[in-house]
């Protein structure tokens, strides 16, 4: 019984870290109503920077990690005006497209800079074992909890207790009519892209610590699509409780099933989670319901 | 400059001009959507934009409001030319607009659609926001008691809490109608206010309109289609046919202007017979 505990302790911690990445996702489709595929590439730009700065010129931690999210900040900026500033009006599918534009050429050009070897990145969380009654824990896994916790009631007090939610949620819905109250798409969009850029540092610390920087991190990230779906594309607790949900499913499905059926099963575990809840709640379980008056 | 006049009586129809649109012309390529296209609209008059489908009333209203910029001419709002101009510098400039095919945001309820009509009023910063203090609560109380009474006037407290996506269609043209209000506008555009409504919710859509312009002393321009509406509401009209002006005048003028009848009344009344 142990064990089991000690299982799925470690897969809620792993969901803890795909929920992370699908935080971004979440803030951006709420601002935009765009899926923005770019959100995984934005993780592994700012590990790469962090890792970069630190690796090849020495830059302390304490400051590479500022300098990486005034970086984001400027990202965004930079998306706003030379991609977004152009979609408006737009269909969805088209700033879809655009983000995946974004996506290449973000890590393109991490990778100019950087090269595409893969990198070490400890910032010095603490990663020792730590025994509480019996059960086994990492520390690495409990500060990463943590702060995902803090990052999570920051964001929801940001987006729901704010009028900032009203204004995200009518920028994602209609943005000509957002327009016409008064709203400054520019000014939401590069505040939007730069909150997901902060998340994205974050998620790059995370995983850069545990996985270390490689171009193969992105594949990782998008973990976070399931996670996405089951918890609902526009909800910032789903992301939270679908991560949990499908870290320990896969985890434990690895361990238990994984000698039934063979391993590997956390590859697509995941997948077969968030599908079986869709077809259940095809909004996710904290989605909008879409409304539609036929 | 006179528009700056700040003795405008509660609502009289002044002399006052506006906004003033001259010779404005709008070329998509090789489409000209609007040819030398010259109006006034008067502080406190509801003024209407008639014309047959596709004679450019909605390219003049998006001029007007920022969505499009006219390839030449000028308009003149508040005495101050303007160029280019982008919708949410216009809105912070007192134009308010409903759309011809409904533009809400559909997930949200009538309360929070027609709050979000008051974003420009907001002063409270971000950080106030987020820790709910200071100018934040109290200004959410006041947008909300505003946005409330709004609610009253329209007739709409059946569906406060409602998303706005599973109304029918005539409350949602009023819950944009609504919206607009919000914004306190001096200007207020309305796309074809009652495209699509039956006769019961044209005649109420017109009390509002009428209410608005008495009470608040709110000037409107108007597209409709409708021309027995037009007629009884509009102080004055101008009608557009193929991107041209056609007409321009009262009601009364208007409808017994040979070439508005040839192009538009016209081909009603044939129709009708």
């Amino acid at each position: 019984m142990m064990f089991f505990f000690e299982v799925l302790i470690g897969g809620l911690m792993s969901g803890i870290m795909y929920a992370l990445v699908a935080l971004g996702f979440v803030l951006i489709f709420k601002a935009s109503g765009v899926f923005n595929f770019a959100q995984a590439a934005m993780v592994l730009f700012a590990a790469m920077f962090m890792a970069g700065m630190y690796g090849d010129w020495g830059v302390p931690y304490w400051l590479a990690i500022p300098i990486t999210i005034l970086l984001m900040i400027g990202l965004a900026w930079v998306i706003e005006r030379f991609v977004l500033r152009h979609l408006v009006n737009q269909e969805p599918i088209i700033m879809f497209m655009a983000t995946i534009g974004i996506f290449f050429a973000i890590i393109g050009f991490a990778e100019i800079i950087w090269g595409s070897r893969s990198r070490t990145l400890d910032v010095g969380l603490p990663d020792d074992m730590l025994f509480i009654g019996d059960m086994l824990f990492q520390q690495y896994d409990i500060v990463t909890a943590l702060m995902v916790a803090v990052l999570v009631v920051l964001l929801m007090i940001f987006a729901q207790k704010t009028r900032m939610g009203r204004v995200l949620r009518a920028v994602a819905d209609d943005h000509q009519a957002a327009q016409s109250v008064g709203i400054k798409l520019s000014t939401v969009w590069v505040v939007v892209w730069s909150v997901a850029g902060v998340v994205a540092v974050v998620a790059g610390i995370v995983w850069g610590g545990s996985l270390g920087v490689q171009p193969v991190m992105v594949d990782v990230a998008f973990k976070a699509l399931p996670v996405l779906l089951l918890g609902g594309l526009t909800s910032i607790h789903g992301a939270i409780i679908a991560g949990l949900i499908i870290g320990a499913g896969e985890a434990l499905a690895e361990v238990y099933l994984g000698p039934i059926i063979g391993g590997g099963i956390d590859n697509w575990f995941a997948y077969i989670i968030a599908m079986a809840f869709m077809v259940w709640r095809p909004e996710g379980l904290f989605g909008e319901k879409i409304i539609e008056r036929i | 400059m006179a528009a700056n006049a700040a003795d405008v009586t509660s609502r009289a129809r002044s002399s006052e001009v506006l906004l003033k649109v001259e010779d404005v012309e709008l070329r998509f390529g090789g489409v000209r959507a609007l040819r030398g296209v010259s109006f006034e609209v008067r502080r406190g008059e509801i003024f209407s934009i008639i014309g047959p489908n596709g004679a450019g009333k909605s390219s003049m209203l998006n001029c007007i409001n920022g969505f499009y910029h006219p390839t030449s001419g000028t308009i003149t709002y508040k005495g101050q030319p303007r160029k280019a101009m982008r919708p949410y510098v216009t809105a912070s400039q007192g134009v308010a607009r409903t759309f011809q095919n409904i533009a809400l945001f559909k997930g949200m309820s009538t309360l929070d659609n027609i709050m979000t009509g008051r974003h420009l009023k907001t002063k409270a910063t971000l950080l106030e926001n987020a820790f709910w203090f200071g100018r934040a609560k109290r200004e959410e109380m006041e947008h909300r008691k505003f946005c409330e009474e709004i609610i009253d006037f329209l007739n709409l407290q059946h569906v406060r809490k409602t998303a706005v996506g599973t109304l029918p269609y005539g409350l949602q043209k009023r819950v944009e109608l609504g919206r607009a209000l919000a914004a306190e506008p001096e200007l207020l555009l309305l796309d074809e206010p009652m495209a699509g409504m039956n006769l019961e919710e044209k005649q109420d859509m017109a009390r509002f309109i009428l209410d608005v312009n008495d009470e608040f002393g709110m000037t409107i321009c108007l597209i409709e289609h409708d021309m027995g509406v037009v007629m009884d509401l509009s102080d004055s009209i101008v009608v557009l046919d193929h991107g041209e002006m056609i007409g321009q005048g009262t009601p009364e003028e208007v409808s017994n202007d040979p070439k508005v009848i040839e192009a538009y009344l016209g081909v009603q009344e044939e129709g009708e017979a």
